[in-house]
């Protein structure tokens, strides 16, 4: 029992690390923009776990907060606000 | 009463005074009267400020023994008699003759500033001089500080608050710039950030005497390559802050996109921040002849570029912005060099051009308010509309190219004199000529917007000129003046910076 | 051994990151993709600045009262690190939140999210007039 929670807790850094990488790869192939957006938390969410792995705990907290929610949900505002008719073509201010 | 307490109130007064700005931003009259008092305090703290240090917190390093009392009995044992009590645990101000000189420049600058934003725009706008209080005080800081990661800080609010600065003006095409600078402005952020982190590291350190202690202690090998990598993310970063090549475009582009008074405080963090990151390269690495090498061959890059591309342009503001950017190379000349007298003349050009190009901004501002357009092709015969407006701003252009009697002649003399003791009088060659070819520059456009016929299609509007513009211009051109015709009492107190810069 | 790995692990994934940024930056098209590279950039540098706080078999670096001083200096990560990651996580959340309002009133004009149409270098020529 005890060989497979050491072999867990060891293993749980490097899973972390692939969610990061494979994260960001397939955040940026997706063509479909929201879910692009979405899937911004798991990079978010695992860089959470690394930071705490990484015996930063506080970090961890904010990366959560800010990686998990609030980055995501401004990229998504976003694209929902830009998937709209734009309201006026060219109309710069002068 | 102690003088070392105006040192944190040289960034503490313009935080304060943009934040009392913002919330106050409905009562005109108010707002007015707080900025205009703000921006007066901004000159004359530094000059009533005496030199020393300031450690946030009192953190004191631990030799000076004021914390010594408040450790535990067992970490006091460990650290006694080792390098650790010379280390300063908090962030550190640092305030000499030097940096006296530079920011009672930069406070000038600020007060043109936010006079003549006041006096050209209807409506007092709050935001707008908040922003530049709150440039002014990541520029203070940025002079000030001692702590490299206070100095990326400080960066990234300037980064920000200068995109506010673009956003605010109403000039076509000013949000797609702002973006492409914040873009920019992320990644560069973001490499220094690498820099700083793989110097801390290295050496355990954030502050920058430290990290230099560690160095020159021993205690870090010097030809780490990892040490050269995080000079190149610095040089990076600093290249980013300064718009010398390859961000010349976007940071010309930067300066046309302000507002006159905006453009000021722009050229501004260029400058500044030229000086105190460059300072910071030069501290840590000064024992690298490759960094000295890469700083200088930059510099001599973008005067060449910077000057070329003023040439073909056809938008004052342009030619203005790419002028200041090849100038900024003198500056560089003189902190690639990397002789105490070089290092000198480097800052001495930095405090000259503060006010020079400044000058220019406000001149031509105020062409681009009785004209509202930015074309020379378009423009001429301002002279009868403007006389003493064109004759100030002549003057300044002959100030920029170095014409006697004035500072900029000293500094570039300096900088000459500089090359030929390093060996390299080919050096000297090229900036006299980029010297001529930029009064030839500034000459073209002169003509053109105020000596020849005005065009028959050009409306010049009927409002006087704004006399608070004339006032500032005047006084910016004496100082400019008085520092030409004595520079000893500016260039003996940058020189003392520069030999704290190259020595410790 | 495991844990030496893990810092070394850290700092890979640190690099891919910042190079999985930088390429996003270099060569997707759409702008929301560059600005989420960007961020990616500055994850990349925050993970390194914390991996090198780390400890290998290391506790967190709270001194609590029942601990040994030595035992603490000899176990604790290093926490001047983890102090400038937080700052840097708050300043790139607003950096991003400003590009991605900019985004915003840009698509409001010009209908398109193309970086080559919005910031490409043929707009310089025509930005002249005010």
């Amino acid at each position: 029992m005890a060989d497979i929670n050491l072999l867990i807790q060891s293993a749980i850094p490097w899973v972390l690390f692939v969610f990061i990488i494979l994260g960001a790869i397939v955040c940026l192939i997706q063509t479909d923009e929201l879910r692009m957006a979405v899937i911004t938390s798991i990079t978010g969410f695992a860089l959470a776990g690394a930071y705490q792995v990484l015996l930063a705990s506080d970090v961890a907290l904010t990366q959560a907060v800010v990686g998990a929610a609030i980055v995501p949900t401004l990229i998504a505002l976003t694209i929902l606000k830009t998937r709209e008719e734009p309201v006026s073509k060219e109309d710069g201010d002068s | 009463m102690d003088g070392t307490i105006f040192l944190p109130l040289m960034v503490i007064i313009p935080i304060i005074c943009a934040i009392l700005v913002n919330l106050i931003h409905g009562a005109q009259r108010t707002t007015k009267v707080v900025a205009v008092i703000g921006a007066i305090c901004l000159p004359l703290v530094p000059i009533l400020a005496t030199y020393g240090t300031q450690y946030f917190g009192a953190y004191q390093p631990l030799i000076n023994g004021g914390l010594t009392a408040s450790l535990p009995e067992a970490i006091s044992s460990i650290v006694s008699g080792t390098l650790l009590e010379l280390f300063h645990p908090a962030i550190t101000y640092t305030f000499g003759p030097g940096q006296q000189v530079i920011l009672f420049i930069l406070g000038l600058v600020a007060l043109c500033s936010v006079v003549l934003s006041i006096t050209e725009t209807k409506k007092t706008s709050g935001v707008y001089l908040y922003l530049l209080f709150m440039l002014t005080a990541a520029l203070m800081a940025f002079v000030l500080t001692d702590d490299i990661f206070n100095l990326y800080v400080f960066f990234e609010i300037a980064a920000l608050v200068q995109v506010g600065l673009i956003l605010v003006s109403r000039i076509k095409g000013n949000y797609e710039t702002g973006l492409k600078y914040m873009l920019l402005g992320e990644i560069g952020g973001s490499f220094m950030l690498l820099g700083i982190g793989l110097l801390l590291g290295l050496t355990g350190n954030v502050n920058i005497s430290d990290i230099v202690m560690m160095i020159h202690s021993g205690a870090v090998d010097p030809t780490n390559p990892v040490l050269l990598f995080a000079a190149g993310m610095l040089i990076f970063g600093w290249l980013y802050a300064t718009g010398l090549p390859p961000f010349n475009g976007i940071k010309s582009e930067i300066y046309s996109k302000g507002l006159p008074s905006g453009s000021m405080l722009l050229q501004s963090f260029s400058v500044i921040g030229c000086i105190s990151i460059g300072l910071v390269i030069l501290r840590i690495f000064a024992y690298s002849s490759t960094v000295q090498m890469v700083i200088l061959s930059v510099s001599v890059l973008a005067m060449i570029l910077g000057i070329c591309m003023a040439m073909v342009q056809d938008d004052y503001k342009r030619i203005i912005a790419y002028l200041a950017v090849g100038e900024l190379g003198y500056i560089g000349v003189g902190l690639g060099l990397a002789t105490p007298y070089s290092v000198t003349a480097g800052l001495f050009q930095a405090v000259n051009e503060l006010m020079v190009t400044s000058l220019l901004f406000m001149g031509f501002g105020v062409v681009l308010y009785l004209t509202k357009t930015s074309k020379v092709s378009k423009l001429g015969g301002l002279l009868e509309k403007m006389p003493v407006g064109a004759f100030l701003t002549i003057i300044a252009g002959f100030v920029m190219a170095g014409v006697p009697p004035f500072n900029v002649f000293q500094s570039k003399y300096m900088l000459c004199q500089a090359a030929m003791i390093a060996g390299i009088p080919e050096l000297a060659i090229i900036m006299i000529i980029l010297s001529i070819v930029t009064f030839l520059a500034f000459l073209k456009i002169a003509y053109a917007v105020f000596l020849q016929p005005k065009p028959d299609d050009l409306e010049i509007s009927n409002k006087g000129m704004p006399k608070a513009t004339l006032v500032m211009m005047a006084v910016l051109l004496i100082v400019c003046l008085v520092i030409g015709l004595f520079p000893d009492m500016v260039v003996s107190r940058l020189g003392y910076l520069a030999i704290t810069t190259l020595l410790f | 051994m495991v844990a030496i790995t893990v810092q070394l692990g850290a700092l890979v994934t640190a690099a891919l990151l910042m190079v999985i940024g930088t390429i996003a930056v270099v060569y997707f098209d759409n702008i929301i993709k560059k600005i989420i590279g960007a961020a990616f950039i500055g994850d990349g540098v925050n993970l390194l600045l914390v991996s090198l706080g780390y400890r290998a078999n290391g506790i967190s670096y709270i001194f609590l009262q029942d601990m040994e001083v030595n035992s603490f200096l000899g176990q604790a990560a290093y926490p001047l690190p983890f102090a400038l990651v937080l700052t840097s996580i708050v300043i790139g959340a607003s950096t991003l939140a400003v590009m991605l309002a900019l985004t915003i009133v840009l698509y409001k004009r010009h209908g398109t999210l193309s970086a080559t149409t919005l910031l490409g270098d043929e707009r310089m020529g025509e930005d002249n007039d005010e």
